[in-house]
């Protein structure tokens, strides 16, 4: 599958070109899209104020995409999520800079909300706390956007609705009367519900691992981001 | 984990991960399959075997085993998909080989069965390399669909029929097939099951020079499956092998493991399900060829006789079942605790309260409502039985009803298909608590009622309201918290804990008692309020009394009382009072001394009154001489000194001012 290529090179292709032409700045873009929203959720975690986070995460992409910060990612070659999150920290702690030169000078850059609960507790030391959530948060973006492309695929062949109704038996371990009652309204015996979840797991993980290989800057470093991110989710 | 991080965001999408946990989801990724027969062994790649196989384009390696690979091919001339088998170089060693892979490949290729993989083609390449062109099936086998857990009972009950008809029909054509086992049994996409491997692949060193002793190695297959004469006499091996091998097939469904050598474990002891399948599941593994199954067909039938006839089972998995049910025995207890406080205060109180009940009082305490004993007690117990089963029934009705109006906390997720059982046995359980709370508060409420009743005078301090209101707020408030608790958190699941653990004693305790614990604790809970609302009903009734008079209402009370004041007047002979005492009809009929006459002329003579029973008190509207109205008729049976045996009857008649004498009569 082409797209599959397409995506599995997305951040390698970003690296290997410095951000610099079109096709790397789109594929930045299109990674920047699938993972604002956990920039946003760093950003509030940071103790910014809802429409403070959304104008940093703002000015922040318009800032890498324009390929000012890309030289360092280059030479780290690492995973894009933790250049991500370095690059977004130093943004912030940048603006915070400003801020206080601006508070100082006059005019406002961001308003830090400081009755955030996430800026005490980095007060207090607890300063991986807002970088966990931001794991989480990816996470979340990353899983999201796998079904959301395993949907995408099954209802673009018409099945859709058989894609919501098998995706519950995608954990496996359930074989109780819910699966009874899915296979029911399939119109399939519990046996063939089971081929087809098994196959509907096989398909996921190929995608959802294709979506982790966008990010990573080597193929095989996909087992370990996959579990750094379970990690994350898992409270760990 | 929650996506609390998420929902400031997005909470106008639904749940992108529809309930999913992004842990086992990511765990998913990271999970690698269980291939079955892998073994380390280098298979050739497509394309190393293209070249002998000309008339097929060899599409992927399927799987590699200790005989050989599998390949799935596509036929050029046919256009169609296939199952290419290769088999390990240098089986050809064996000298017998060739010639018996010959026959088999014969013998199953007359075999036609939708349950048995069909065989194309067998050969030999020029290189010298056996293969077998067989039916490609899309899906999966046994083994994959086990790797992701044990099969529920009914699944496998639907599984184990086909496999027989399939046995039965090859072991009918002498065919056997010696090496059954979750990796020879597909499952294609529709849910058909076909065995393959049919006994070709294997290069049995059954022939005499063999012995046993060289039963070693990769060539045997998987030695769980074998049955005991298979390895002790294989020259003595027959059909009864297969039987043997698809009891541990059966057995491993079940409870996802194989059956233990000697003592075999009844599955119904590792997971709830029918005892009857115990039986057939330990006849298929008897040691004794002889006590086994003689033919797969009586598996088969005796498989279809349990599934045909399911032991009565709810939406619920035994286990959820139980769990569901040992975890409603305490709630079940409370209610009917409570509920026997109830009714135990209703009866004591049908007794020991006086007919006229203040049933509710003012602001200070004093009373300002009466109710009859019986109907305060009866609106108690309606209360106190209708409200709280309500309650119950409301939750029970939640599995009728369409996700949309079952309003809790991340509804989507306790209420996907996968936790729905769960969640609406846990609502059942939850709301059997609310429902002994609610039953206790009206205990007590009666409680408080029936000790101000028998204050003096009659008060209720406020103490007495506060303790049951105070104790109901409390247990709502504490319920309340408890189901915020539970379904405020989606990683809490306690219910699949249970059931994953696998039967816990409790449960297994619980299993036989189910059904006569629920016809029990159903008809304790139906005969307490109907016994008490019985005693109520009887304590209304004015016992009877020697002289069995006839049963009178408030008002005919007052009315022969009047009536007999009245007749006490004549009986002393006061004709002036009891003439200024009746009715003004009988005024005008009769003048006061006319009256005083009569009475001296009739009721003197008959001297003092001995006995004066009345007989009976009726209302009328229409007596004969007298206008249309409200009267009442009294008879008395009187003995008087002079003689027993008179029936005295006295008219009253209601005026303005209350009820009057209207005629007096003595026969």
């Amino acid at each position: 599958m082409s797209d599959a290529v397409f995506h599995t090179t997305r951040w390698t292709m970003v690296l290997s070109a410095g951000g610099e032409g079109p096709a790397a700045e789109r594929a930045l873009g299109e990674l920047c899209v699938l993972y604002r929203e956990s920039l946003r959720t760093h950003g509030r975690r940071r103790g910014l104020g809802e429409e403070d986070a959304e104008d940093a995460v703002q000015g922040f992409l318009a800032r890498l995409l324009s390929g000012g910060s890309l030289a360092a990612a280059r030479q780290e070659r690492g995973r894009f999520r933790a250049f991500l999150l370095g690059a977004f920290n130093h943004y912030l702690a940048d603006a915070r800079d400003r801020e206080k030169a601006a508070k100082r000078g006059g005019g406002r850059v961001f308003q830090i909300d400081t009755r955030g609960w996430a800026a005490l507790a980095e007060e207090a030391g607890a300063a991986t706390a807002p970088d966990a959530a931001f794991d989480r948060a990816w996470a979340l973006a990353l899983l999201a956007a796998t079904l959301e492309r395993l949907r995408a695929e099954h209802a673009a062949e018409g099945r859709g609705e058989w894609f919501e109704l098998v995706l519950p038996c995608l954990g496996g371990r359930e074989a109780g009367a819910p699966q009874a009652e899915v296979a029911a309204r399939l119109g399939l015996s519990e046996p063939a519900l089971r081929v087809a979840a098994h196959r509907l797991r096989k398909r996921y993980r190929e995608v959802l691992r294709a979506e982790v290989a966008q990010t990573v800057a080597d193929p095989a470093e996909v087992d370990a981001e996959l579990r750094h991110l379970l990690a994350a989710v898992s409270g760990a | 984990m929650t996506n609390s991080d998420f929902t400031p965001h997005s909470s106008v999408s639904p749940d992108p991960l529809r309930g999913l946990a992004p842990a086992d989801l990511l765990s998913v990724g990271l999970a690698t399959e269980a291939s079955g027969t892998m073994d380390g062994e280098d298979a050739p790649t497509p394309a190393g075997i293209a070249e002998e196989f000309p008339a097929l384009e060899v599409l992927e390696l399927l799987g590699r085993g200790g005989m050989g690979a599998v390949y799935k091919a596509r036929q050029r001339a046919l256009d169609r998909v296939v199952a290419l088998k290769i088999l390990r170089p240098g089986l050809d060693t064996d000298p017998g080989f060739g010639e018996r892979f010959t026959r088999e490949a014969r013998a199953l290729a007359r075999l036609n069965h939708p349950g048995i993989v069909t065989l194309y083609e067998f050969g030999c390449t020029a290189t010298g390399r056996f293969f077998i062109l067989m039916e490609f099936v899309d899906g999966l086998n046994l083994r994959q669909l086990l790797a992701a857990g044990r099969l529920a009972p009914r699944e496998a009950l639907a599984i184990v029929p086909p496999l027989c008809d399939a046995l039965q029909y090859a072991h009918d054509h002498g065919l056997v097939h010696r090496d059954i086992k979750p990796e020879n049994i597909l499952v294609d996409r529709l849910g058909r099951v076909k065995i393959a491997d049919f006994g070709i692949a294997r290069p049995v060193v059954l022939s005499a020079t063999a012995g046993a002793t060289t039963w070693t190695g990769p060539m045997l297959g998987t030695p769980a499956y074998m049955a005991p004469e298979q390895g002790a006499k294989p020259g003595q091996a027959d059909h009864r092998v297969d039987l043997y091998a698809m009891g541990v097939v059966f057995y491993q469904m079940l409870t996802g493991e194989l059956p233990e050598r000697g003592q075999i474990v009844p599955p119904s002891q590792k997971v709830l399900l029918d005892v009857r399948i115990d039986a057939i599941v330990l006849r298929a593994l008897e040691a004794e060829p002889q006590r086994r199954y003689g033919a797969a067909n009586e598996l088969k039938t005796d498989v279809e006789t349990v599934a045909a006839m399911p032991q009565p089972e709810s939406g619920l998995r035994a286990p959820e079942r139980c769990a569901s049910m040992a975890g409603g025995l305490l709630p079940a207890c409370a209610v009917i605790a409570a509920l026997t406080l109830l009714c135990g205060f209703l009866q004591f109180d049908a007794e020991h309260l006086s007919l006229q009940v203040a049933s509710h009082f003012d602001l200070s305490g004093a009373p300002d409502g009466w109710a009859a004993r019986s109907t305060h007690l009866l609106v108690m117990l309606v209360f106190g039985v209708a409200v709280p089963g309500c309650v119950v029934l409301t939750a029970y009705a939640t599995r009728f009803l369409p996700s949309h109006l079952v309003s809790i906390p991340h509804a989507a997720h306790w209420l996907a298909p996968e936790h729905r059982a769960a969640t609406q046995a846990w609502l059942v359980r939850a709301s059997m608590w609310l429902a002994a709370i609610l039953v206790a508060f009206f205990a007590a409420l009666e409680l408080a009622i029936s000790l101000a009743n028998r204050m003096q005078p009659v008060r209720l301090p406020l103490m007495f309201l506060a303790v049951p209101t105070l104790g109901l707020v409390a247990g709502v408030g504490l319920w309340i918290w408890r189901l915020r608790r539970r379904f405020g958190d989606v990683t809490a699941e306690p219910a699949r804990a249970t059931i994953n653990g696998g039967p816990s004693r409790l449960a297994r305790w619980c299993r036989p008692l189910t059904p006569w614990l629920v016809v029990f604790l159903f008809s304790a809970s139906m005969m307490l309020p109907l016994h008490t609302a019985y005693l109520i009903m009887r304590s209304e009734r004015v016992p009877p009394k020697a002289s069995s008079g006839p049963v009178l209402d408030e008002e005919l009370r007052g009315v022969v009382a009047g009536g007999e004041a009245w007749i006490a007047l004549c009986d002393r002979g006061e004709g002036e009072a009891s003439w200024r005492a009746a009715a003004k009809g009988f005024r005008a009929a009769i003048t006061a001394e006319g009256w005083a006459q009569a009475l001296a002329g009739v009721r003197v003579p008959l001297g003092e009154v001995k006995t004066r029973r009345l007989k009976s008190a009726q209302r009328e509207t229409k007596v004969p001489g007298l206008p249309l109205g409200r009267h009442a008729i009294l008879l008395f049976a009187t003995d008087f000194s002079s003689g027993a045996g008179w029936t005295e009857t006295l008219v009253l008649t209601r005026e303005s001012d209350g009820w009057r004498a209207a005629g007096y009569w003595i026969k």
